[in-house]
This record gives C-alpha cells, structure tokens and sequence, in this order.
C-alpha cells in the first residue's frame, strides 16, 4: 500500500477509537495497534526500507536487517509502536489488571507514533537489498 | 485465562459491536466481533477439556505466553509455556485433540480472521454486503460455541 494510503486508514482507524469509551480497552489497545502499524509501514516506505508492496502486519515480523535500519532511522517510532504491542497479551488477551489505564496509554502511544511517523523522510543513501552467504 | 474471564470479555465486546457502524467503523468492529469469537473458542476448548486456562496470557508470536504479573513498569517477562488460551486455532497447535464441533463453530470465525489482511491492513473497499457476511459469520460462531458452552463440561478447573 502506499504511504498516503497508510495514511489515510491509519486516519480512519483513529476516527472509530474517538468513539470508544475507557472500559472498551482491548480494542483501544488493538485499535491503537492497527493504526500505528499503517504509520509504521508508511514510514517503511517512506525511508525506503521497504517497497509499498511489501507490507508488515508488526515490526518483530520484519527482516531482522530492515528492523535494525528501522531501529537507526525512527528509534522513537519503534519504541512507541513496541510499547503498544507490549500491551496486548496482558490486557487484550489476557485479563491484567488496570485495562483502562492500559487503553490509555495505547492511544498516547499511537499518537506519538503518528508524530515520529510524519517527520519521517527518505534516507540519503540508498539500501542495499542484503543477503549473505551462508 | 479462566472462562468467566473470557465471559467478561465477550459481554463488553459484544457490547461495543452495537454501538460501532459495521461500515464507518469496520476496522475495530469486525477487529471486535473476531476478539470476541476468539475469547468464546477459548472458553469452549477449556470447557471441554481441551485445554486448561492457566494464568498467563498468549503472545502474538505463535509459541510465547506472557506472565501476569509486570517485572517493570508496562513490561512483562515472555516465556515457552505448555499451551493454554490460543490466538487462533491451530496456533499455537492443542496437544489433545480439537473435537469437530469446535472446528466447524470456528468456520465463522476463520471468516472474519480472512478480512483482516484484505480490508483492515489492506486497503480494498468496505462494502455493505461484506459487513453483512461478517455480522452473519460473527453470530453463526457465537451461536456455535454458546452451544458447547451448555454442553455438561469436561475442564478439570
């Protein structure tokens, strides 16, 4: 998908989480997920780790060289979207307590994902498509 | 997660299901309508025996289960665990058995689990009749497995 397109669904998403209440905190937190995930591949595409067509679902699913680029290119955005993804087995498919605090901090999470995701630029230096030899 | 837990879980979702519009919110509502389904599946599995509702929770990488308790502020430690809850059916996989009737409640399910990469992280058009075919999916499961759940169950909890 393009990164105006991630965009736009990302926009979208966040549109129904203005809707939620505290006590609808799995789907804040998933909600959050689903949305930062299209500001991360947005990112992706825009610094040219990875092609539009190559989308990732979470960034622990990325090659592990692209997530170390992603990790030197936007530390602050993978921070935010981990710190969202860290929430979801405790409070989403699991039953830890203090789910709302936790929804919450999903969705300042996601707006700091947003924030880091929109600063993100194409990098200077080409990427070479990397492989070693075993 | 113990089953009256996963109860819970299912009344709020279901909850949110009626206040969200299948289309202008389809995202989170059909992202709701599968969490709920999901929470139902564990209850029926651990209802007949299938698998027990230990006290720690799933991760999303197929395998890993986290410990309830946070060993820093909003952290928490990853561990291999003998399978309890699943995040889907077949992962990670049940040591016993999954009994037919589980398989064919779960149909529904794998339905609205197909429309996540197309339509949530994907960008195809929602359409009225798509929103139809998940709502009829999402009560063809809940149908299904409250059905299981009245059977005489089998958990040793």
């Amino acid at each position: 998908m393009t990164p105006a397109a991630h965009r736009a669904k990302a926009e979208r998403i966040r549109r129904t989480l203005a809707k939620l209440r505290p006590s609808d905190y799995e789907m804040c937190i998933d909600g959050a997920m689903l949305a930062a995930n299209h500001y991360v591949n947005m990112a992706l595409h825009v610094l040219g780790i990875r092609p539009d067509d190559r989308d990732v679902i979470h960034t622990e699913f990325l090659d592990v060289i692209d997530y170390r680029r992603f990790e030197v290119a936007a530390k602050a955005l993978v921070e935010a979207i981990e710190a969202i993804e860290e929430l979801r087995a405790p409070f989403v498919r699991g039953a830890a307590p203090d789910g709302i605090a936790a929804g919450e901090r999903a969705l300042q999470q996601l707006a700091r994902v947003e924030a880091e995701a929109l600063r993100a630029r194409p990098l200077a230096f080409p990427l070479l498509k990397y492989t070693p030899e075993p | 997660m113990e089953i009256a837990a996963h109860e819970e879980k299912i009344a709020r979702l279901s909850d949110l299901i009626g206040r969200l519009d299948p289309i202008e919110d389809f995202e989170i509502w059909m992202w709701a309508c599968m969490s709920a389904a999901t929470n139902a599946l564990n209850a029926a599995l651990h209802h007949l025996g299938v698998t027990q509702p230990f006290d720690y929770f799933p991760h999303q990488i197929p395998g890993l289960y986290v410990e309830p308790k946070p060993i820093a502020p909003w952290r928490w430690k990853r561990m291999f665990a003998e399978p309890g809850d699943v995040i889907h059916i077949g992962l990670p996989p049940c040591r016993a058995p999954v009994p037919e009737r589980i398989l064919a409640a779960a149909a529904g399910l794998h339905v609205i689990e197909d429309l996540r990469e197309t339509h949530v992280r994907g960008g195809q058009p929602v359409t009225r009749e798509l929103a139809a075919a998940c709502a009829d999916a999402y009560r063809g499961a809940m149908a299904a497995f409250q059905t299981i759940l009245a059977e005489p169950g089998r958990s040793p909890s």
